[in-house]
This record gives structure tokens, C-alpha cells and sequence, in this order.
């Protein structure tokens, strides 16, 4: 557990998410993991918030209006194919899921919030990109 | 006692009869004058004849549609039939009143000795008579007295009939000749044989014995129609062997037409109730001249018959009407004439009916060790001169049978498609409900999707925090309280869901702005999360009374039209416009969407029952059936569509 934190700490997330309610939510759990959070709120601010900062991580809605998560993960990816994106949305939008498969996508998470899914993804995450190094 | 008869041509011939059957003056003689001469001039000569050989004789005559005697039809001819009694007494009666009842209780009142009188022969000659009412008196004041006899005939001219005693020979409403003697053996008999053909009829109008209308029509027109212009042209000749068949009591009861009127009703020989069902009848030749009936007649004594038989048995049978009498004839003489209608009294109880097309018979003896007779097989069997007629018969009344019950088959196949139908009527709404029930769960479902999530959230951020051990008094209070709001709010949505779909009892103040807020409460994040606009105009905020339940789900299911038109045509900026405003009387909803409108080859048929353009999973074709239903038959409105340049437009129309 440490030693995710400890992982995750050295990190800048990007999070991209419509629901300010979710958001308000959500950030209070991430924050343990990450101290610096950028937010966006659809996909569009997220390709621009993504260009301006060095981030590390992603975790995202797929839903959301103007651009959805999966294109704004195409065009990231196009830059960054290494960079670990998180989907992190509804059960019923498993169409949108098998479209994120084609992306090389490292995981999904189902709303609403499985806190040890959550670790475990963080942990594969970790291992992946200790073996790359 | 002996009956013997003959059939007068002169009076010579008369004497020698008279002579030779030993018939003398002073004896106890009943003389039947059965006359097809329907003259009163002939009727009064051949009267005065007689008296001048038996000046004491007792007489009753009538005119007739045909003589019978032995096994012989005559025609125009006089039968006269002598019964000389031994221990009987006879007494004639005539009246001149002119009503059916009255003439009764006149003749009933010259009843001498009512205790003793056993047998009444009756004859009427006013075609204005209701028989029913005539025999009722009968039954009411001598239950226990047999009448026979009949209705005299006049060759189905249908114009003068006499009836006539020695006494009085003229103007005569009834005769009636009666037997005292309580020791007389008597037994009636009647055959009928006629059967029912084609469909019943409701008698729709009837007052006494003349009918108006029957299914609404009539008589004549229904005769013309179901029996052909010939036959109805002669009515009312023709009706009496097509007579009218009710079922009274279990038992079939003709009713012949005696007379037919200006106004196309029709008279009948006896009462026909409104309300009765009736069928057309026919002679079945077999049943006429089947026999058998002629077992009843096994060993009892015999020693006069009388046959008062209906006319329509003569025109149908023919020569043939032999056939129904020739056993008869080898126990004694027969006599009697053909009628336009039969008094007849049950063996049993007595009870007086007129009937109609029957063949009735009055046995007699005075005498209980008289002969007897036992009925031979070949007396009862069907000659073979009417097997044609026979067949045709049967084939009539097999057809009939069969178009019957093709007709029974027929209405129990609609039975069972409506019922099929009703089930499928069912299933369908049952669907529907389901539907209904699917799209409310996956509104909650919308609903309940961020604040679960974020609830998940923050317990799981309580459990981080926990592990990591960073977790303060402060931060639990505040993240507690979070949690504790969202399900405050999953409580309202499920509340504002059960009132929403909660049926109006009563009409309550309401407004559209307030219906729509409730709506879009329910409805909103599902739209929204579909990247759908809504842009609202509302430019009327006045209150009515309705049910505004109703007009909830109505706008709703509008609302969910647009949504789903908009997500299956893949509309790019896709919105559902809201507009509400009012003239002097009514006040308007509109709920347009830009999802292209409806094509204008169905425009008309989208409010039909299961009528859907959405594919059989998602739609049941009843969300605007019902939306209309609410609308206009409840909350007395209007609901309509048309197409804009850029989709279709539902308007809601109330009443202020």
C-alpha cells in the first residue's frame, strides 16, 4: 500500500470528469494518492490541459459532452502511446469499452468507486512501468 | 251411441239413409253439418229440410275449407254427421255477441247444468275472433269441460263464414253443442308433424293477434323476403300453410294469418307476443302421415270420432290426407271438415288451446265395453306415393340443419377470435406496462448513477485515509456528512418517481411550468447525458385544474419521443424545444424536437394502438395511443402533431 502511494505520489494526474459532484467526490479520494491534480471537465479541455502540463497518468469519464473520453484518449495516445490511461465510467456503457480495447487502454473502472479495483489497477500500473525502466 | 254420416244431395237420398241406419224422430240425435256451400240462403234450406224429417234434432253447422268424410276429401259438398246418444244429453247454444270474450261468457251462461257437462263442440264464424281469448273463459269458468271443434272456413276467401244451430241460423258469433253425461268416455288427440325452417325472428310489435313488425319490419315484407313474392302476394291464403312457429311451454305452437291489413300487419288465428321468437313452418310430409301418433288411441273404447283438422293439412297433403285417417276408418265412420283453426283440450289437464295447422280428434263412448282396437304395424307405415315429397322434405330440413349449425360453428369461431384477440389485447398492455416499467428503471437508474458514485468515493476515501493513517476527526465528520446528503437525495428521487407514476383521483391546481419542472427532474440527466439541448419558451405561467399525474406521464412520454428520435437518427446538436402559450380559451403545450418530424404516409395512424416505428424491442406502439387517451378522454384536451422545417411538433391543447 505504501508503495503505491509512494508511486503514485511522484505523479501529476490529469482527471477529466463533467459531474462537478463526482468531481468535489472523487478529488477528495485521489488526493491521497496524488498531490498534483489537474481536472478538466470534458475531453476537449482535457487534449488542451494535457498539452500544457507534464502529466503522467490519466483517469477519465468516457460520457461527456463536446469530446467524449475516448477520442480525447485517441489523440493523447497518438502523442504518448505509453502514457497510462484510466477509464473510469458507467456499467452500461460497456459499447464505449469495446472501442477503448483498440486504444491499448490499461484499465476501466466501473462508477460507482471500487477502492480496491482501484488499488490493484494502481499496482499493475506500477509493476508495468518498473519493468520498462 | 253410434255416429254414422253421409253426404246430403237430396232429400230422397236423405230419407233413404235416415231408414236405413233405423234414424228416427224423437231419438237423441246430435247432427254436425260440416257445409262447403257458404251460402246462408243454402244453409237455411237444407235446415229447413231436415226438420222436416227430424223436427228435435240437435244441429250445429259450420261452413268449411272441406268436408271429410270416411277416408274422403269433398270439396263444396255438405257432410252430415248423426251421433245418436243413449244416456247423453244434448243441448245447442248460439251467440250474437260480437267480441271474442263476450261470446264465450255468453255461451258458457246458457250452461244449464255446468256439474254434468262433459264435452263442448264449438264452431266460430267471425273472422274477427281471438281464439286465445274466446277458449281463456273456458279455462277460467269451466276448467273441467273438453272443448273441441274449430274455426269455420269459407275456401280460404277469408270473407263469410257461418257457424248455425236449429235455433238461430243467422249473425251468429258462435255455436257450441254440449254433452251431459259424466259417464261419457273422452279423448282428444291432436297431430301436428309441421317443422320449423330458416332463422327466428323476434316479434318486435304485436298487439293481441295482429303483429306490426317483426326484426323490425313488416310481416308481409318479411314473408315477401324470406318466402318469395308469389307466396306474399296471396297472403293471407298462403299463411296458413307457412304458418308462424312459436315455442311456448316446450311445445310448438302454430299460428296461421287469417287476415292481412292496409298497413302490411298481419292477423293470426291466436295471440302472438311481442318479445316471442318465431320460426317459419312447414308440413314435413313424413311427420304428417307418420301414424304412430294413433298408438294412443290402443285400447281405449271408440265409438264416434270427430276430426277438426287444419286446411293448411288439405292444400299441402292433397290427396294424400287420406293417408292420416284410413286405420281410423276400420273402427267406425269419421267425420269432420277442415278448419281455420283447432279447439283443442289437453287429455290430461284440460286445458283449452287454439292450435293451428294440427289435426285434431275427439273420441267418444258412452259405452267403456265398447270395441277396442289394437293398431297393426302397416297401419302406421309411410305409403310409398310420397317418398318424392318425403325426400324433398328431408332435404329442406337436412339443409337447414346443416346451415344451422355452420352458422353455430360460425358464431363460435368469432367467440373464440375475440376472445383470442382480447388475450393478445392484454398481452400487449402487459407489455406495455412492462416497457413502462423498464424506462422508469433506467430514469432511477440514471438518477442513482452520480450519487452512488460519489458515495463509493467517499467511503473509499474514508478506508485510504484509514489505512494510511492520515484520517483526522475533521475530515470523517465532513466526509460522513457528504455521504449522509446523497442518500438524502437517493430517498427524494425515489419519492418524486412514486408520486410521479401515482394515479390522480382528483382534478388538482396545477400549471404547465410545474409539470415540467416534476419532468425534468426525472427525465433531465438522461437527456442531458445524451448531449441533448432543451431550450424552453414558456411564455404562459397561468394555473388550471386537471390531473396533472396524467398530463405528467403525457408530457414525459413526449419528451421521451424526442429523446429517442434525436439518439436513433444520430441528430448532431440535437434539442427538444419546449413552448407554452395561450389564447382567450385554451392554453398550449408544444414539444418539438429536430429529429427530422414524422413521414407524412403515417402522420395520420401514430396515435392507432400498436402502432410503433421503433423497432418491436423498444417500442409497444401504445405511449401515444395512451398519451391521446389521457389527453382527450380524461382531461378533456387535445393532442396533435405536425411536422416543422425541422421535426415534429406535439401540441397540447387544454381549457383554461
Amino acid at each position: 500500500m505504501r508503495d503505491i502511494v509512494d508511486f503514485t505520489k511522484k505523479m501529476h494526474l490529469l482527471y477529466v470528469e463533467d459531474n462537478e459532484d463526482t468531481i468535489d467526490a472523487t478529488m477528495l479520494y485521489l488526493d491521497e494518492f496524488f498531490d498534483a491534480i489537474t481536472v478538466a471537465k470534458n475531453g476537449k479541455e482535457g487534449v488542451e490541459k494535457f498539452q500544457k502540463h507534464t502529466i503522467d497518468m490519466i483517469i477519465s469519464d468516457i460520457n461527456m459532452p463536446i469530446m467524449d473520453g475516448l477520442e480525447m484518449a485517441e489523440q493523447i495516445k497518438g502523442v504518448n502511446p505509453h502514457i497510462p490511461i484510466i477509464f473510469f465510467s458507467a456499467h452500461n456503457e460497456e459499447s464505449f469499452i469495446q472501442r477503448a480495447n483498440a486504444l491499448n487502454i490499461e484499465g476501466y473502472l466501473y462508477k460507482p468507486l471500487h477502492h480496491h479495483q482501484f488499488i490493484a489497477l494502481l499496482e499493475e500500473i506500477m509493476h508495468k512501468m518498473s519493468d520498462k525502466k | 251411441m253410434k255416429t254414422v254420416n253421409t253426404e246430403f244431395t237430396t232429400k230422397e237420398n236423405l230419407e233413404e239413409f235416415l231408414e236405413l241406419y233405423n234414424i228416427q224422430e224423437g231419438s237423441n240425435i246430435l247432427l254436425q253439418i260440416f257445409t262447403g256451400v257458404c251460402s246462408q240462403i243454402y244453409i237455411k234450406e237444407l235446415v229447413t229440410t231436415i226438420r222436416k224429417l227430424l223436427p228435435s234434432v240437435f244441429i250445429i253447422g259450420a261452413t268449411t275449407d272441406g268436408e271429410i268424410l270416411d277416408t274422403s276429401v269433398l270439396e263444396h259438398s255438405t257432410v252430415l254427421s248423426f251421433t245418436l246418444f243413449e244416456t247423453t244429453t244434448i243441448q245447442t247454444y248460439y251467440t250474437t255477441q260480437t267480441s271474442s270474450q263476450d261470446a264465450a261468457l255468453d255461451l258458457i251462461a246458457q250452461i244449464d247444468k255446468p256439474n254434468e257437462a262433459k264435452v263442448a263442440i264449438s264452431f266460430t264464424g267471425n273472422l274477427n275472433i281471438n281464439a286465445d281469448l274466446f277458449l281463456e273463459q273456458f279455462n277460467i269458468k269451466m276448467p273441467q269441460l273438453t272443448v273441441a271443434g274449430g274455426l269455420a272456413g269459407d275456401y280460404s276467401k277469408f270473407k263469410n263464414t257461418y257457424v248455425f244451430t236449429s235455433d238461430n241460423l243467422e249473425n251468429n258469433f258462435a255455436v257450441m253443442a254440449v254433452l251431459y253425461n259424466p259417464n261419457l268416455t273422452v279423448h282428444t288427440l291432436y297431430h301436428f308433424g309441421w317443422e320449423v325452417i330458416g332463422r327466428e325472428f323476434i316479434v318486435t310489435k304485436a298487439v293481441g293477434n295482429r303483429v306490426y313488425s317483426i326484426d323490425n319490419q313488416t310481416p308481409v315484407e318479411l314473408y315477401g323476403k324470406y318466402l318469395g313474392h308469389t307466396i306474399c302476394r296471396q297472403l293471407p291464403k298462403t299463411g296458413i300453410e307457412f304458418p308462424l312457429i312459436v315455442q311456448r311451454d316446450g311445445k310448438a305452437v302454430a299460428r296461421a294469418v287469417i287476415d292481412k291489413k292496409e298497413d302490411d300487419s298481419l292477423v293470426f288465428a291466436g295471440n302472438i307476443y311481442e318479445g316471442e321468437r318465431v320460426t317459419f313452418g312447414y308440413g314435413n310430409i313424413k311427420h304428417i302421415i307418420a301414424n304412430e301418433y294413433y298408438r294412443a288411441l290402443d285400447n281405449i273404447p271408440i265409438e264416434s270420432i270427430f276430426v277438426y283438422s287444419c286446411m293448411a293439412r288439405k292444400r299441402l297433403l292433397g290427396e294424400s290426407i287420406a293417408l292420416e285417417l284410413t286405420a281410423l276408418t276400420n273402427i267406425t265412420s269419421i267425420s269432420g271438415f277442415f278448419t281455420y283453426g283447432e279447439f283443442y283440450s289437453d287429455q290430461k289437464s284440460l286445458k283449452k288451446t287454439l292450435l293451428n295447422e294440427t289435426m285434431t280428434m275427439l273420441v267418444l263412448s258412452e259405452n267403456s265395453e265398447s270395441q277396442y282396437i289394437k293398431f297393426k304395424d302397416e297401419d302406421c307405415r309411410l305409403s310409398n306415393n310420397t317418398q318424392t315429397v318425403e325426400a324433398l322434405s328431408h332435404l329442406v330440413s337436412q339443409v337447414t340443419q346443416e346451415l344451422n349449425e355452420l352458422n353455430r360453428n360460425l358464431e363460435k369461431r368469432v367467440t373464440e377470435e375475440i376472445e383470442k384477440n382480447k388475450l393478445k389485447d392484454q398481452q400487449l398492455l402487459h407489455n406495455a406496462r412492462l416497457a413502462r416499467m423498464g424506462e422508469m428503471i433506467s430514469m432511477i437508474a440514471h438518477q442513482w448513477r452520480q450519487p452512488l458514485s460519489i458515495i463509493s468515493s467517499l467511503g473509499s476515501t474514508i478506508n485510504i485515509k484509514a489505512t494510511l493513517g492520515t484520517l483526522q476527526n475533521e475530515n470523517a465528520v465532513e466526509i460522513s456528512n457528504k455521504i449522509i446528503d446523497n442518500i438524502l437525495h437517493l430517498s427524494t428521487t425515489i419519492d418524486d418517481f412514486r408520486d410521479f407514476f401515482k394515479p390522480d383521483k382528483v382534478k388538482k391546481q396545477t400549471s404547465f411550468s410545474k409539470i415540467l419542472d416534476d419532468v425534468f427532474n426525472i427525465i433531465k440527466v438522461s437527456i442531458i447525458n445524451k448531449n441533448i439541448q432543451i431550450h424552453q419558451e414558456l411564455e404562459d405561467y397561468s394555473e388550471f385544474i386537471n390531473y396533472e399525474n396524467e398530463l405528467k406521464q403525457v408530457v414525459l412520454n413526449l419528451l421521451k419521443n424526442a429523446e429517442d428520435v434525436i439518439v436513433d437518427k444520430k441528430v448532431v446538436d440535437g434539442y427538444i424545444k419546449i413552448k407554452t402559450y395561450a389564447n382567450e380559451n385554451n392554453i398550449y403545450l408544444e414539444i418539438s424536437d429536430n429529429g427530422g418530424g414524422v413521414d407524412i404516409e403515417i402522420i395520420n395512424r401514430i396515435f392507432e394502438p400498436y402502432f410503433s416505428t421503433k423497432n418491436q424491442k423498444s417500442g409497444t406502439g401504445l405511449g401515444l395511443y395512451m398519451s391521446k387517451v389521457i389527453v382527450e378522454e380524461h382531461c378533456n384536451g387535445k393532442l396533435d402533431v405536425y411536422n416543422s422545417d425541422e421535426g415534429a411538433v406535439f401540441r397540447l391543447q387544454l381549457e383554461r
